[in-house]
Formats: C-alpha cells, sequence, structure tokens
C-alpha cells in the first residue's frame, strides 16, 4: 500500500460543492476559490469520502480507460495539491462503507486543481462573509 | 398615455434597470422555456454574457448570480466553461452567506423585543423563494413601532456596534459586518413617510432557522418593493425587482387592499408605474387593472413626476447631475430641473418645504459645491 493515508475536508473552512461534474471550493479563510473538474472532480469526492490513494485508484481504474501506475500519480499529485492549498486535512478516519458516483461523462484526462484569486472581483461580497473578514465588500 | 406626458418621466426612472433586464427575466420566468428565451434575448442583444460580464462596477448584477445559476441549471442552459465555473462559484459561496446572514438574524431577534417586524431579507426568502439561500440579502431592516424605538435600539446595540442614529432610525453593525437598521418607518426619509404603527398589525409569520420571524404580509410586501425600486437610481438592487416578482406568484397578495393601501400612502402613480414596469418587462402576474386603478384613484401625473424625481434624488444623497446622466432626452432633463428647483405648491405642501426666495442664494451655492466636489 503506497499511502494509507484518509484525509477530511475541513467543514469550517471549507464550503465545496459538486454541480454537473464539477466540484467548486471556497477556502473561507484566504477567500481562494477553487474548480476540479471531470476526473479532478471524482477525486475530490473519493478522497473526501475518505477513500484512500490505492482506494482511489481502483476506483478510477474501473471508471475510466486508464493503467493503475498513470492513475496513481495522478491521485498523489492532486492530493498532494489539495492538502497544500488546505482543501483537506490528514484524519483518523474508518473506509466509508460503500462508493457511488455518476457515470463518467468524458474520458480520463490528467486531473487538475485549477486556482482563482480574482473571484473577489466577479462575486458579490457584502457581509456576512463566513471566515472572510479581511475581505473587501460592496453594497451588491 | 402620450410622450411627453409627466408621468413618462416616473416610467423612464423606472427603466433605469436598464441592463439587468435581461438578467432579471433569466431569474424571473415563469418555467424553463422562459429561461431560455431570455438567455437567448439576453445573447442577441450583448453577445452570450461571459464571466467578465460581470466583473468592474456590476454590483447590482453579482448580488444575482446565484438565482442565475440556479435558474440556468434547472433550464439546462449552456454557459461558457469560466462564467459556468463563476455561477457555480456563487452558489457556493450564497448558501454559506445565507446561512450566516440566518444566524445573524436569529441573533438579533433574540435580543429585540418580539413585536419587531424584519422587512425582506430571509424571512421573504423563505415564503417567496423556492431555495431560500438564493437571495442575495442585504443589511437587516428591523420595523419597530415609535413606542418600541429606544429599547428595540438599545437591545441591538449589545449585540453590535453602533453606527449612526437619527430620529426613528438606528444603524449598527454585526461582528460579522452585516448592518442592522431598526426603524419606525418603512422607508428613509420624509417623501416616503409611512409609520410602523399603521403596518405592524398586518405581519406574516415565517419560520427561519427554526425560529418564527415576523414579517410583513404579502401585499404590503409588494408595495415596498414597488416603491423601494421607483425610488433608486437604476433600481440599486436587482433582487427587488425579482422579489416583487415573485411575490405576485405567489398568489397570497390581496389585490383590492394593495390599491387601497397604495392610494392611502399616497403613493399610487408611483407604485402603477413601477407595477406597470414588473407586468410589461418580467411578466410579473399583477393583475391587467390595477396599475390604471392606482393611477385613477391617486394624485396628478405631474405630481407624480415630481415625487419621482424628488425620491431619486434623495436616494442619491441630492447628486442632480445623476438624474440628469441617465434621463433619455433634454425634455425630460429639463424637467427634472425645473421640478428640483421650485417644486409645485402641491409638492411644498407634501414635504412641508416651502419655497422661499431668500433660501434661494444658499441653496444654489451648496449645491454648486456639491457639483464641483462630485
Amino acid at each position: 500500500m503506497s499511502n494509507p493515508a484518509r484525509l477530511v475536508v475541513p467543514e469550517d473552512t471549507i464550503a465545496a460543492e459538486t454541480l454537473d461534474g464539477e466540484t467548486v471550493a471556497l477556502d473561507l479563510v484566504s477567500g481562494a476559490y477553487y474548480s476540479l473538474a471531470g476526473v479532478a472532480s471524482d477525486i475530490w469526492l473519493l478522497t473526501a469520502m475518505g477513500l484512500t490513494v490505492d482506494e482511489t485508484v481502483e476506483v478510477l481504474v474501473g471508471r475510466y480507460d486508464v493503467d493503475p501506475e498513470t492513475a496513481e500519480a495522478d491521485v498523489a499529485a492532486l492530493r498532494s495539491g489539495l492538502l497544500e492549498a488546505s482543501l483537506v486535512e490528514v484524519a483518523d478516519r474508518a473506509a466509508p462503507p460503500a462508493v457511488r458516483l455518476d457515470p463518467p461523462t468524458a474520458s480520463y484526462a490528467t486531473p487538475e486543481l485549477v486556482t482563482y484569486h480574482d473571484m473577489a472581483d466577479l462575486l458579490a461580497l457584502d457581509p456576512p462573509l463566513p471566515g472572510l473578514s479581511g475581505m473587501p465588500t460592496t453594497d451588491g | 398615455m402620450k410622450p411627453g406626458h409627466p408621468a413618462e418621466l416616473v416610467l423612464d426612472l423606472a427603466r433605469l434597470v436598464g441592463g439587468g433586464l435581461d438578467l432579471l427575466r433569466c431569474c424571473t420566468a415563469a418555467d424553463a422555456d422562459g429561461v431560455r428565451e431570455a438567455w437567448q434575448r439576453w445573447s442577441g442583444t450583448t453577445g452570450p454574457p461571459h464571466a467578465s460580464s460581470f466583473g468592474g462596477r456590476r454590483r447590482r448584477e453579482r448580488g444575482m448570480l446565484a438565482m442565475l445559476s440556479s435558474r440556468l441549471r434547472e433550464a439546462q442552459v449552456e454557459t461558457d466553461a469560466e462564467l459556468a465555473t463563476l455561477l457555480r462559484m456563487a452558489l457556493v459561496r450564497e448558501r454559506r452567506r445565507a446561512e450566516a446572514h440566518r444566524a445573524v438574524l436569529i441573533e438579533v431577534l433574540d435580543a429585540v423585543d418580539s413585536d419587531a417586524l424584519v422587512l425582506r431579507g430571509p424571512p421573504l426568502a423563505e415564503w417567496a423563494y423556492h431555495d431560500p439561500d438564493l437571495r442575495h440579502s442585504g443589511p437587516l431592516q428591523i420595523l419597530v413601532e415609535p413606542g418600541a424605538f429606544d429599547s428595540a435600539a438599545a437591545s441591538v446595540a449589545a449585540v453590535t456596534r453602533h453606527l449612526g442614529r437619527a430620529p426613528g432610525r438606528a444603524v449598527s453593525e454585526h461582528a460579522s459586518g452585516l448592518e442592522v437598521v431598526i426603524a419606525t418607518s418603512l422607508f428613509p426619509g420624509r417623501l416616503h413617510a409611512v409609520d410602523a404603527s399603521s403596518v405592524t398589525a398586518q405581519r406574516k409569520v415565517v419560520t427561519v432557522a427554526g425560529r418564527p420571524v415576523a414579517t410583513l404580509d404579502p401585499t404590503l410586501t409588494l408595495l415596498e418593493l414597488c416603491v423601494l425600486c421607483s425610488s433608486h437610481p437604476g433600481v440599486r438592487h436587482l433582487r427587488w425587482p425579482a422579489d416583487a416578482v415573485l411575490v405576485a406568484k405567489t398568489g397570497e397578495v390581496d389585490w383590492d387592499h394593495f390599491v387601497e393601501t397604495g392610494v392611502s400612502w399616497r403613493l399610487g402613480p408611483v407604485i402603477a408605474s413601477t407595477s406597470q414596469l414588473l407586468r410589461d418587462e418580467l411578466g410579473a402576474d399583477i393583475p391587467a387593472d390595477v396599475p390604471g386603478r392606482l393611477v385613477s384613484a391617486g394624485r396628478s401625473d405631474a405630481l407624480t413626476a415630481e415625487l419621482a424625481v424628488a425620491a431619486y434624488r434623495e436616494a442619491v444623497g441630492g447628486d442632480l447631475r445623476s438624474l440628469l446622466t441617465h434621463l433619455p432626452d433634454p425634455r425630460s432633463r429639463w424637467r427634472a430641473v425645473r421640478m428640483t428647483g421650485r417644486p409645485s405648491p402641491a409638492m411644498q405642501r407634501l414635504t412641508g418645504r416651502p419655497f422661499r426666495w431668500r433660501d434661494q442664494p444658499g441653496r444654489a451655492t451648496r449645491t454648486a459645491r456639491a457639483w464641483v466636489h462630485r
């Protein structure tokens, strides 16, 4: 087993939702926004459920036409990015009883965590902003 | 109505909603087909909207993104990838914000007398929106009877930071940054003074975050929204016309009471012009005869136009230049200047501000200074 760690999304600082195959996550502390689409969204969901790298790879190999080595490298890289961005943290938790994902809508592509720091200019940032007291505000 | 008629000026002002109309149509369309049609119309007018369409000074539009996101998803409208991401982010953020907004409301209400009425905000979102998280609510507005004002303001001060106080109006700020306004009149300023004691009995109780919260009944809420839409520059918040459409749609508005109360507030034609606009432009479920009944029972059209100009100026802190910028033709601009310079006797009686020649030099100096500063 290459990496037995299970991760958890810290719900007090991260707001995340998966809509139409894209996961969007908002860091309530830094104000940064993140997007994970396609395979990256799958990995997010599986990671948030508490699957390890190996368990995640197993699911991906069953869903996509991808070899285990590539999938493992991609999962490890993405999880590392998620940890670095504080979107997830290591937790002492059990494996989930069952895993269910919607059928994939596209073929396998290298998963990517896209970071947006400029969303403050495009979203209405009026108080109350949970966790974002230092952000500039408008009267929207 | 004949072109150039004074009441046209009121409609001109109401139409200042301008570029937000397409967005509003998408958000308030009756069904998925309506959303798709509105989106196509929007795309046909300005080209397909993209993420940068909401940048810069488009604050009004940004407050509607969560609702737009929800409606476009329901109607399965495809947007470019960047806008789709922005809309999803707006939805996620708005859900968290709505939750925080409700928590502040409950904290403030727990500190205030239970007879207080909450205007619009989370209670309105709860009963008029299919998903309460979609409404981008602003400062908390709490209406209390004049006799309860001091104690309510003092109670709220215990959980907020004092920002300012005027007769019948106290503004403070919660630790979250949300403004909390305690008022004894439905509208700020003198032009639309509707005392709380005349409306507090007409209430609707809704459950917000598990707690019963009193708010204005649907009929008075719609009247309030119509006045807000007509008396703020360019409709400051697009949520107001959206609210009005959704409230009209609930079927809970008593239209006879709507007309009677609008007339008794002496705002019949102002509300008529807004409700006509909501019907014509956004397809609001307002009976066809309502605007006409409001006009025929109300004051003269000329005074209506004058009232609208005065309300607009009050809303923008007396900035005449802002008003003139938005009026479409020289004739409207001249009428606005004339009304501002020398209000009619009826307007002077209404506002309690008589026109006196001896006041004019000082007034002209103040106007000139304000003009230079802006």
